[in-house]
């Protein structure tokens, strides 16, 4: 919209108005003026310095390209975890949805069926309480579940640490999740932390024999076993014998070498290339 | 003459009693490379040895002055290098600017400010700034390899090893990523692992050719190409006496071997003499 009026904003008013410093009633007549007249459009453009413009755009990109931490990644940082830890934790939570979901589900079954047929609830409790926290390692990293998997390993950012960091967030979710469960489930109560043992056990397996193989199939084959040894268990009429016993012993050497496995695979001059 | 960024003397690997590499001999510096291989031949192997992925089971590897055998050397290899693999993918949810800013803080850009620029930086190189808030399951194939590629020029690392960097690409873009990595290879080593000659050809001084797990040859790409000349004519039928022949596009045919006499000559490319050489028996192969 132009003007043909002969009158034009003298330089320093108009100066003044693009400064802010002029006063209110010089402001509107400016204003009213500049918005009819091409002229003195074109003079507040040769005033405007693009500087602070091209810096609103640079911050205005910035907020939108930025992505928003995720609810994890804030919670992680109140509590003083660096950026890098959030960021692998939070992109785990990517790859664990659906051990999540199928947390839920295998729990909430497990404690709704013996309430519904009520029976006993170890046999069940026990096939899928150490297996819940043992997927959920086997889940959060490796070639197989990890597609960025390569060039993460071969980021300054230690593989070790991205390990150790997910494998302590699926047992601090998971463990509590786990025994509130077999708080609920009818049988005996020490059940319900007595599967502690076989799962760290389990989980010390998954991390030492991720040096060599790929987690998911570590994971994979305890499940098996497990079963196996459930079913066995069961069909000879007592699944206790299971966590009571000489079985204690037997994870405890499992535990101890496991981790001294661990220790050795990731330590010394020639760790292996998988963890680190 | 600086010092040579790769080293690899007698470098060998195995995998489940196959033999992926045997015996390799190679010195890298400056520039671009191009090593070419048909599939199995042992290039990503030996891509993943450069980029600390692997070590060798036998003969000596050093990268960047270091052993990358010894854990605190490989983490200090690390800082200085740029990987993309054959195949790389992305975990759910990432926009193409929240993967590169990802890999950025795992590659130690702790401030914020710097982080941003080099990630914008790094964007624009790839031609990606555009779509960087775009989630990249939304991405197209070709756009998708350039995300990986993103993350590989974040640094500028010295070392830059990219397998099939081009997959996905479309001639328009893989002009542009010649461009980028010409750039790259100014100062630092980069190498590149293709199927297309015509990258090696547009893009490379040097050539290394893989096959079996060994090296056939190993220098410059005109000499590789010299080699060729006087093997290269055309016929309007298939000869029989060549090595391998098809039709081109003028409906002539292309011939590769022993040309008989009288033969219409053609002028070789790089495409001819890595079919020639890798149809030569294997110990024919030899490093210029």
């Amino acid at each position: 919209m132009s003007t043909t009026s002969a009158w034009h904003v003298d330089d320093d008013a108009l100066r003044a108005w693009v400064d802010g410093t002029a006063g209110p009633v010089v402001s509107i007549s400016v204003e009213q003026h500049v918005a009819r007249c091409a002229r003195c459009q074109g003079a507040v453009a040769t005033l405007v310095p693009p500087e602070p413009l091209a810096g609103a755009w640079a911050g205005t990109l910035a907020v939108v390209e930025t992505p928003h931490p995720s609810l994890l990644e804030r919670s992680l940082g109140r509590f003083g975890v660096s950026t890098a830890d959030a960021m692998v934790l939070s992109a785990a939570t990517a790859l664990r949805a659906a051990w999540l979901v199928g947390t839920i589900v295998v729990l909430g079954f497990a404690v709704a069926a013996p309430l519904l047929t009520g029976s006993d609830g170890e046999q069940l409790f026990l096939a899928v309480a150490p297996l819940i926290p043992v997927a959920g390692v086997a889940l959060s990293y490796g070639p197989g579940v990890d597609p960025s998997y390569e060039a993460v390993l071969v980021s300054p950012y230690a593989m070790l640490r991205l390990v150790l960091l997910r494998t302590a967030l699926v047992l601090s979710t998971s463990v509590p999740l786990v025994v509130v469960t077999g708080l609920l489930v009818p049988m005996p109560t020490f059940v319900a932390v007595a599967w502690l043992l076989p799962a760290a056990g389990f989980v010390a397996v998954v991390l030492t024999a991720s040096s060599w193989f790929e987690p998911e199939q570590v994971g994979t084959a305890l499940a098996l076993g497990w079963l196996a040894a459930v079913a066995w268990a069961a069909r000879g009429g007592d699944p206790l014998v299971l966590v009571t016993g000489p079985a204690v012993a037997v994870y405890l050497t499992v535990l101890v070498t496991a981790a001294v496995a661990f220790a050795v695979r990731v330590s010394g001059r020639t760790p292996s290339w998988r963890l680190r | 003459m600086t010092a040579p960024t790769v080293v690899l003397r007698g470098a060998g690997k195995s995998y489940r009693g196959t033999t992926a590499l045997a015996d390799v001999d190679l010195e890298l510096h400056r520039g671009v490379v191009g090593l070419l291989g048909p599939n199995g031949a042992g290039k990503t192997t030996l891509l993943r040895i450069l980029a600390t992925v692997l070590g060798a089971d036998t003969g000596s590897v050093r990268i960047l002055g270091r052993d990358p055998a010894e854990g605190a050397d490989r983490t200090a290899i690390r800082r200085r290098l740029g990987y993309l693999p054959q195949e790389l993918g992305y975990p759910g949810g990432f926009t193409a600017y929240g993967f590169v800013n990802y890999m950025a803080v795992l590659k130690e850009w702790d401030d914020a400010d710097a982080r941003r620029a080099e990630v914008r930086r790094v964007l624009e190189h790839v031609s990606l700034d555009g779509k960087a808030t775009k989630r990249i399951r939304a991405l197209s194939g070709g756009q998708r390899r350039r995300v990986g590629l993103a993350q590989a020029l974040l640094g500028p690392p010295e070392l830059l090893v990219l397998d099939e960097p081009t997959t996905g690409l479309d001639p328009e873009q893989r002009v542009s990523l010649r461009r980028v990595l010409a750039e790259a290879g100014r100062d630092s080593t980069v190498v590149v692992a293709t199927h297309q000659t015509e990258d090696v050809a547009a893009l490379c001084e040097r050539v290394v050719v893989i096959d079996d797990g060994r090296i056939r040859f190993d220098g410059a790409v005109r000499e590789m190409v010299a080699r060729a000349v006087g093997r290269v004519w055309l016929s309007h039928s298939p000869d029989p006496q060549a090595l391998t022949s098809w039709r081109t596009g003028t409906g002539r045919y292309r011939n590769l071997g022993t040309a008989p006499a009288g033969a219409e000559p053609a002028e070789p490319s790089l495409e001819d003499a890595y079919l020639l050489l890798r149809g030569a028996p294997h110990d024919e192969g030899v490093a210029a």
